[in-house]
């Protein structure tokens, strides 16, 4: 049960407690997650104070503190601009308004809530994340997922997303399929594309499957030098073949064949 | 079987004198006056159940059964008791056993007595096992986790259609059940009626169909949880403080659990948070009050929303079965329905909401000689059903309406001349009426109102229905537009009884007392507007309580659409009991025969010498001066008739052939209830029901495990629709004039959400050629049924 | 633990436990307008504005309020001076039961306080997170919109421009 509340000022004094062995404290950042279920939780890390809410263009870098909100990543003007407004987008998809005024990008992230078509987009976009421990480091974002967060986190704590510049001319788009907009989607995608001409250059392609993002890329290199129908074939082709499971949205075969709809979609 | 006799009709029946025939002239009825509590519920300022503070509340907790079906051998609570702030917990064995049926009903119940407070048998996943009360909510929650239970686990059956054959585990073979139509066979209920000859009728007809239609559980997630405190008063008596939509059968049940006589009981309903059904059972309120009567401590219940779902009421589902003859010119000849619902593992509701899927669908189609239906409930180990806003006729009108539109396409004729062709009209009955009640025989009617003709109209031009039907458009997203009419009724006649009381205070004021609920309904509003008008005073000055078993006359409660029609009743004859008692004062103090005086804007008014006196001054003189006496009036209402209001619903869809996602596009309703005493909450009432129709058309169902266990029972996972699924809307009430209703009135509570289902699996029909027969139209569902469609016929 | 917040412009402190959730506290004090749907955070009955936004306050820990500024419905207005929202929901049938109305008046007026000309769309996404099973929230986004336009004009009225 939870019996303690600290709200350190200083990034040291928070990785001191969530690293401290004896308690078993946790970071807290919106709550939104943590609040519905904090069994096994002693101490409560608020990291607000630590500075860490910010959006930044930084070199042409987006650069999201991970205490900020979903709702402002959705309606902040840079992030609008960037990536044809698929990061925008994608955050409005984040349940309600009410929890995107206070679940936060490093929260939803290092909760694991990779379900969101978020994660499905930053994926497609090579997102970055900074976690500082003992030493700062940075993986990718879908590393940060293939490994998922305790053990990417090691005790740290996620301080930043970073979304890199798409190249000059990218191409982005995203799309899901819900039963209503306020539900987690059954399945989500997202494409970055590098056109040159009418051929496909190089390809980012993400698949949300309902439980979390999964890149394509066996499907991103045969893509490269299509044109976009030849390379929609290939997603009709290919994408069903992704990882997916059942559960109370809608069957693992259902999802893979409507991902590669959406995928198919995406390129057309 | 064929249904219980109701009780005869009296003689004469009572009518009101039919002395007009629309809604012009009147002053306040028809008209949008403030909702009485509207600015305190805007402000937050409005008293809800919980929004009291009791000193010493003990909080109530309950453990429920893990097993869909189990005995429990030993029950351990010693540990749980030595918790520290446990004060009292109740099961089976320190509870009185007394078997009753939950439904808020009139009495005798038409649902078997088959529920106790505690039972040694425990018959679905979230039965209750035992209750615990505490200083704190934690506290109770912990001590439940403490009881030791030992089950011996029985099998299970979940499917309705297994549960009747021979041979399945009988979920209900405790031997002082009572009511139950054959428990042996878990057939909680079974009904049968045959007008003319089905059989004969399906072999002369040119063309027959027949279908199977299914309808699954729905929760009626009012954003309020069950919520009940009690305690005890200085003298003693049990107040019970509740969200409940029948105040008056809460009070008569629990006094039959607790066994203590109706007059030690005061029950309270504040406001409340909707019901829409859920809250016309009463199965918190004896728990919490017999915690209070074992520790004289107030305690409250108060669900979580996990709890509304898998342990309090549901939504009934529907097997139905339908069977329809018509000849080549499209002349329905004759119909039959077989509706199996499954009751889960209480009967509940069980015997009326299966007559209704009947009674309520079947008169539509008045043209038919021959009619059939049997309506039968099974017991399942699954959650249990109950009272749902449209009870039973959302299940009837699923069916009929989808296998109209099947009619339609095999004669080639349009959806909306069939169904021309085939309504009941102005002056017209069905055998139906008087063949089939609500759980008994009903009572015959001839329609007084009845504009289904113009509201098919109105609504195929608001829906361009000529282009939209052809118009398919181009790629993958097919869209398509689709039909359903509709009717109802207006409380359930010869049993439904509401009273008022009107009385006339100094300032020429008037209290209304109403035992009339209301649940978000506006019946507050409503019942003040059918005052004021009788009363000829703006509905200021009408000054409504409602639903306290102290204060207010009886009233059944807020069900069966019957508040504005039978209550509505009740309060019209009061008023106009009470304005003929002004009129004789007002006729000695003007020395003038009573016939000659009118009353306006608050005054008697003498026609011939235009002298005027106010009912403050005939007040002042009843209650302080001359041949004192209290103006006032308590009259009752019971109908004889149900006036069924009517509907036509249009749906305009975009159906994704690719990944089956259906996305509603436009919804249309065109609506007769009479006159609208208050067009914007009729309309209201018509928007919401028909939002939660849609919402259990494309996405709302219970998921359950291999062991019976509902798997998504929160908001997170049972999707409800919100603002940004929110179609295009339009809601056109087209007014009639309802003679035996209060100003021309009948309902418009329940209607419209009947119409959804169907109308958006028409609209889905005419977008893809795809014929759903079941809800939810889920993506996945409706993608697995266009891919079946396409498949190459030689398999 | 302490909390100090101010609630519809007063400055109060509680005694709170670290696991306290803010409406726990909000309604143990009195402000029972703030409402209990769900305790998940999906239904948003229990919504407050906490610094400019709305937010659920059934998963947010009390604690996580410290020196925070809090608008209740009770803040927003009276029975006697009701804000506009609270106005034109009563007026334009944007209440049934009610009991989802707080919630609904607190979204919508912080809404309007950071985006005075929202669309219907952009209404629409604000209060995507106030369930509502009565109305269907057709009367409900009407009467924000007329809310807006009584808004803009009494705005306007304040800097005589209306």
């Amino acid at each position: 049960m939870v019996k303690t509340y600290h709200r350190p000022a200083k990034l040291e004094e928070a990785l001191r407690l969530v690293a401290d062995e004896n308690d078993k404290n946790v970071p807290l950042a919106g709550g939104t997650t943590l609040a519905l279920n904090v069994r096994g939780v002693d101490g409560l890390v608020d990291m607000s104070a630590l500075g860490l809410s910010y959006i930044r263009l930084d070199n042409r870098s987006l650069r999201l503190g991970a205490m900020t909100p979903i709702r402002e990543i959705q309606r902040s003007e840079p992030v609008r601009q960037a990536a044809q407004g698929i990061i925008s987008e994608s955050a409005k998809n984040y349940l309600t308004a009410l929890i995107r005024n206070r679940a936060t990008i490093g929260g939803i992230l290092a909760a694991g809530n990779f379900w969101a078509d978020l994660a499905t987009v930053l994926v497609a976009l090579d997102a970055s994340v900074t976690i500082r421990g003992a030493a700062e480091r940075t993986i990718s974002l879908e590393e940060f997922i293939k490994n998922g967060p305790r053990k990417s986190l090691g005790g740290g704590i996620l301080t930043e997303v970073v979304i890199p510049p798409a190249a000059a001319g990218a191409q982005c788009g995203y799309s899901r399929l819900a039963k209503v907009e306020t539900d987690i989607s059954i399945v989500s995608a997202a494409v970055c594309l590098v056109l040159s001409g009418k051929t496909i250059r190089s390809a980012r392609v993400a698949v949300g499957n309902g439980s979390r993002p999964i890149r394509l890329p066996d499907l991103e290199k045969s893509m490269a030098g299509q044109t976009l129908s030849a390379a929609a074939d290939l997603a009709a082709r290919k994408v069903p073949s992704i990882s997916a499971e059942s559960d109370i949205r809608a069957s693992a075969e259902y999802r893979k064949e409507v991902a590669a709809v959406l995928v198919k979609r995406l390129l057309i | 079987m064929s249904p219980v006799k109701s009780p005869a009709r009296p003689k004469k029946p009572a009518r009101p004198v039919k002395s007009r025939n629309s809604a012009a002239g009147f002053k306040v009825v028809n008209h949008n006056v403030e909702k009485v509590d509207g600015i305190c519920l805007a402000t937050g300022v409005a008293q809800f159940v919980d929004d009291r503070k009791f000193p010493g509340l003990l909080f109530i907790k309950f453990l429920y059964s893990p097993h869909a079906h189990a005995r429990i051998t030993k029950i351990d609570t010693t540990h749980a008791e030595q918790l520290k702030g446990v004060r009292c917990i109740l099961h089976y064995g320190n509870v009185p056993r007394v078997l009753h049926t939950t439904a808020g009903q009139g009495y005798p119940e038409p649902s078997p007595y088959d529920a106790a407070m505690f039972d040694s048998k425990v018959r679905y996943v979230g039965d209750r096992v035992a209750a615990v009360a505490a200083e704190t909510s934690d506290i109770a929650e912990e001590a439940c986790r403490l009881i030791k239970v030992e089950y011996d686990v029985l099998p299970a059956v979940f499917d309705p259609e297994e549960a009747i054959k021979a041979g399945a585990p009988v979920i209900h073979d405790e031997p002082d059940l009572r009511g139950a139509h054959d428990a042996k066979r878990n057939m909680a209920a079974h009904v049968g009626i045959e007008v003319g000859s089905v059989e004969k009728g399906l072999a002369k007809a040119d063309h027959r169909f027949e279908d199977r239609y299914e309808l699954g559980y729905a929760q009626h997630c009012p954003i309020e949880p069950h919520v009940c405190i009690t305690y005890l008063d200085d003298r003693d008596r049990l107040v019970i403080r509740t969200s409940t939509q029948v105040p008056f059968h809460a009070r008569r049940i629990c006094a039959q659990v607790l066994q203590i006589p109706e007059g030690q009981i005061r029950v309270i309903k504040p406001r409340i948070g909707g019901g829409f059904g859920a809250k016309q059972e009463v199965f918190l309120e004896y728990v919490a009050g017999l915690v209070t009567l074992r520790t004289r401590r107030p305690a409250k219940i108060e669900q979580t929303r996990a709890e509304e779902f898998y342990a309090s009421r549901t939504r009934h589902p529907h097997i139905v079965n339908m069977r329809i003859g018509v000849k080549k010119n499209g002349m329905i000849e004759t119909l039959d329905m077989k509706a199996l619902s499954n009751t889960g593992a209480y009967g509940t509701h069980s015997l009326t909401v299966v007559c209704n899927c009947g009674s309520k669908a079947l008169p539509l189609y008045n043209k038919a000689k021959n009619v059939g239906f049997i309506g039968e409930a099974a017991y399942t180990n699954l959650p249990v059903g109950g009272a749902y806003r449209g009870y039973g006729g959302t299940q009837g009108f699923y069916a009929l309406e989808s296998m109209m539109d099947d009619i339609a396409e095999k004669l080639g004729m349009d959806p909306l001349a069939l169904r021309r062709k085939n309504h009941i009209r102005l002056g017209e009955s069905s055998p139906v009426f008087a063949a089939l009640g609500e759980g008994k025989e009903g009572y015959d009617q001839a329609m007084a109102s009845c504009k289904l003709s113009e509201c098919i109209d109105i609504g195929e031009k608001e829906i361009n229905w000529a282009v939209e039907r052809k118009n398919h458009g181009r790629g993958p997203v097919k869209t398509g537009v689709g039909c359903a009419i509709l009717m109802q009724g207006s409380g359930i006649p010869g049993i439904d009884m509401g009273g008022a009381t009107v009385k006339l205070n100094e300032d020429g004021s008037f209290n209304l007392l109403v035992g009339a609920t209301d649940l978000g309904t506006g019946s507050d509003t409503v019942l003040a507007q059918i005052a004021a008008e009788a009363l000829a005073v703006p509905v200021g000055k009408i000054l409504i309580y409602s639903s306290d078993t102290d204060f207010t006359p009886f009233d059944v409660g807020a069900y069966a659409s019957s508040t504005t029609y039978i209550s509505g009743g009740a309060v019209k004859k009061a008023a106009e009991n009470v304005r003929r008692q002004i009129l004789s004062v007002a006729a000695e103090i003007l020395s003038e025969k009573a016939d000659n005086l009118a009353c306006s804007d608050g005054h008697v008014v003498s026609k011939k010498t235009k002298k005027k006196i106010s009912y403050r001054n005939i007040s002042l003189r009843s209650l302080y001066s001359r041949n004192q006496f209290q103006i006032e009036a308590t009259e009752s209402h019971v109908s004889y008739v149900s006036p069924p209001p009517f509907a036509a619903h249009f749906a305009k869809v975009a159906v994704d052939t690719e990944t089956g996602l259906v996305k509603l596009l436009k919804y249309v309703m065109t609506v007769d209830c009479g006159v609208a005493i208050h067009p914007k909450l009729a309309e209201g009432q018509a928007e919401g029901a028909a939002m939660n129709g849609i919402s259990y058309a494309l996405t709302e169902e219970f998921i359950f495990n291999a062991r019976g266990a509902m798997v998504n029972a929160s908001f997170l996972d049972y999707k409800l629709f919100s603002t940004r699924d929110l179609p295009e809307m339009k809601t056109i009430l087209v007014p009639s004039y309802e003679p035996n209703g209060p100003f021309g009135a009948k309902s418009i509570a329940e209607i419209n959400i009947n119409g959804p289902a169907p109308a958006i699996g028409n609209a889905i029909k005419n977008a893809c050629g795809v014929r759903l027969r079941s809800i939810p139209y889920t993506p996945e569902k409706v993608l697995k049924a266009i891919r079946r469609q396409s498949a190459p016929a030689a398999a | 633990m302490k909390l100090n917040v101010a609630i519809n412009g007063e400055a109060k402190e509680f005694d709170i436990h670290p696991k306290d959730m803010l409406l726990d506290v909000l309604r143990d004090d009195g402000y029972t307008g703030v409402k209990r749907g769900c305790s998940t955070g999906d239904c948003g009955a229990c919504a407050i504005i906490l610094d400019g936004k709305a937010v659920n306050s059934c998963i947010l820990f009390a604690a996580q309020a410290e020196g925070g500024k809090i608008t209740t419905v009770e803040g927003i207005g009276n029975p006697k001076v009701p804000s506009p929202v609270q106005r034109e929901m009563t007026d334009a049938g944007g209440i049934q039961c009610g009991f989802c109305v707080p919630g609904i008046v607190v979204s919508a007026t912080a809404l309007i306080d950071e985006n005075p000309e929202p669309t219907e769309d952009e209404i629409r996404e604000a209060l995507d997170g106030n369930l509502c099973r009565c109305t269907g929230y057709v009367k409900q986004i009407e009467a924000i919109t007329l809310a807006v336009k009584e808004t803009r004009k009494t705005r306007g009225a304040r800097l005589g421009v209306a």
